[in-house]
């Protein structure tokens, strides 16, 4: 981990965690205090490589559809974390997919994607 | 369309290489593990509720994971509890579009600014030579706590871990935009950052009005917590609003530009919409009432000391701490209050960071007899706004900001 210029005023805090957390709780407020930061001197290049992204929406032609249409631009928990919507709400979700952000999506396909987000996704029937 | 193609064979081929079988994974149900294979329990009416915790992405430490791609990593509650700054490998992520800067040359980039009456392009040596600046301000997505909303709405399931409080240093936008020149023309200025859509759509991009831009208050930030910015939360530059939704904190900034306006972005125009109503709320299911966008943030606060549902040893006096936000004022007041809202005291205020920062405060609960127990703080802000009890409701998961409740059981 690097080393901030805070880290040592951080102690305090630190040290106090070990206790009963209550303790800590009424000790923070007056201990709490942070050195403002040294100013910045350099800035260097960054680069970095992000995890693969190994989310389906499962086996079966309803995923497969789903697999299809919408992981090209984001990772399926964007689908499968959203509450429970019923059948309009997933239409619209579709319709904002391709209409605001250009999804390519057939209409011929759209009542087959809401079918499957009604089988595979949070759905309200 | 060349490029969403290829994007789309990417993700085509990554699926045909899990549906291979390698992983095995269970033919009803989707493969959403990774990471640490450690899960946290959101508390969402409705469900679901359990999200993956990961430590694999660049430059940060234990996060909740929203999405892999384009990252929404949630910063766990707990992690607030320890200082009001949010360290840089904890603070949460929010991109849009999947094609997001990942390698950067930092003697190659360069920040534009069109539009006034001379063009500037700066390199990052040239910023550091600058006059500069420096605050604590807190950064929240305009969605945070989504998935509180009763009744649900589609978006980002944010709990209250969609923000954070750091120092940020960097050089005054108003510096930047008088060496510009600004034209008799010039209303709005606009932001754009190296990230980019998929799709032929509006790139991610935001204005706001001339004399907000010129406050003299307004940043262009290099540096995070007195180290340059992590990649995954704007490298090199980004704009701070203070006092505003993060919507407006563009990441990866590289181009400014004067415009005359009005600014027909989606982002401006189409996204990022509230309820033109005290506390952005309308009655739920509502879908038409006249719109805004969404701009500055309301006083909140968050007890942070004990985890929601938590089972403790009963004590009379459960001292408790927590962390507030005046919005864009500093923070006056705050109260807890033990017994669901009917009484409160006031707490106890930490050092005040400035006005746009965290502040954390300290207090007493006065319990009574050992039981369940609906523990609330409520903030008010330097211009006497106060915490509602009742959350507010929009169709977009915005701005929540009534007092919330930890319940917790004391044995
Ligand atoms: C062309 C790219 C693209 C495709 C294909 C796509 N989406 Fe999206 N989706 C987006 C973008 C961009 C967002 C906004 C992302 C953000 O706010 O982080 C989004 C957001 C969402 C959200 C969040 C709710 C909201 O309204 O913002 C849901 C749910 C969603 N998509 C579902 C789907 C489903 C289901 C499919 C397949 C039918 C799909 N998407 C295909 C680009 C796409």
């Amino acid at each position: 981990m690097r080393i901030r210029p805070y880290l040592a005023a951080l102690g305090l805090t630190l040290l106090a965690a070990c206790g009963p957390v209550p303790d800590k709780a009424m000790k923070s407020a007056v201990e709490d205090i942070r050195p403002v930061p040294a100013p910045l001197t350099t800035i260097r290049s960054a680069s970095i490589t992000l995890p693969e992204d190994n989310q389906t929406f499962g086996d079966g032609p309803d995923g497969e559809l789903l697999d299809r249409s919408c992981l090209a631009c984001h990772s399926a928990s964007m689908v499968l974390y959203q509450p429970p919507l019923n059948k309009k709400q997933w239409a619209a979700t579709v319709d904002k997919m391709r209409e605001a952000y250009g999804a390519p999506i057939e209409p011929k396909d759209t009542d087959a994607i809401i079918n499957a987000l009604m089988a595979k996704a949070p759905a309200r029937r | 369309m060349d490029r969403f193609d290829s994007l789309l064979a990417g993700a085509m081929a990554r699926r045909r290489l899990l549906a291979g079988g390698a992983l095995g994974i269970a033919a009803s149900t989707a493969a959403l593990a990774q990471g640490s294979g450690r899960f946290i329990k959101l508390a969402m009416a409705g469900g679901p509720e359990s999200r993956p915790l990961a430590s694999d992405f660049p430059g940060k430490g234990e996060m909740i994971v929203l999405r892999n791609r384009p990252p929404l990593l949630e910063t766990p509650m707990s992690v607030f509890d320890e200082s009001v700054f949010t360290p840089n490998d904890r603070f949460y992520v929010r991109w849009h579009w999947a094609d997001i800067p990942l390698d950067v040359d930092a003697a190659a980039f360069r920040l534009t600014i069109t539009g006034g009456t001379r063009p500037v392009s700066l390199s990052l040596p040239d910023l550091l030579k600058l006059p500069r600046m420096s605050y604590a301000a807190v950064n929240q997505c305009s969605g945070n706590s989504r998935g509180l909303f009763t009744p649900r709405v589609p978006g980002a399931q944010w709990a209250h871990g969609a923000m954070g409080n750091a120092r940020w240093e960097g050089v005054a936008l108003k510096t930047l935009l008088d060496a510009a020149g600004i034209g008799a023309d010039a209303k709005i200025v606009g932001f754009g950052g190296l990230d980019r859509p998929l799709t032929d759509v509006d790139p991610f991009e935001k204005s706001l009005a001339l004399n907000h831009a010129m406050d003299g208050e307004v940043m262009v930030a290099f540096a995070m917590n007195g180290e340059q910015l992590p990649l995954l939360n704007g490298f090199p530059l980004r704009l701070i609003v203070p006092g505003w939704y993060s919507t407006y904190w563009v990441k990866a900034l590289n181009h400014i530009a004067l415009m005359a306006g009005p600014d027909t972005n989606y982002w401006m125009a189409k996204a990022y919409q509230i309820p033109d109503t005290p506390g952005a709320d309308v009655p739920p299911g509502t879908t038409t009432f006249p719109k805004t966008p969404i701009s500055t943030m309301p006083p909140r606060s968050w007890i942070t000391s004990v985890a929601d549902g938590a089972r403790l040893p009963h004590r009379p006096d459960l001292p408790v701490g927590g962390i507030a936000m005046g919005g864009d004022r500093g923070v006056r007041r705050v109260e807890v209050s033990a017994d669901g809202g009917q009484t409160w005291r006031d707490a106890r205020l930490g050092p005040d960071e400035g006005r746009y920062s965290f502040r954390r405060f300290d207090a007493a609960m006065q319990l009574g007899a050992k039981g369940p127990h609906a523990l609330m703080s409520r903030c008010t802000n330097a211009d006497g706004l106060v915490q509602p009890m009742k959350p507010n409701w929009n169709p977009g998961g915005y701005m929540r900001s009534c007092v919330e409740t930890l319940h917790i059981e004391t044995v």
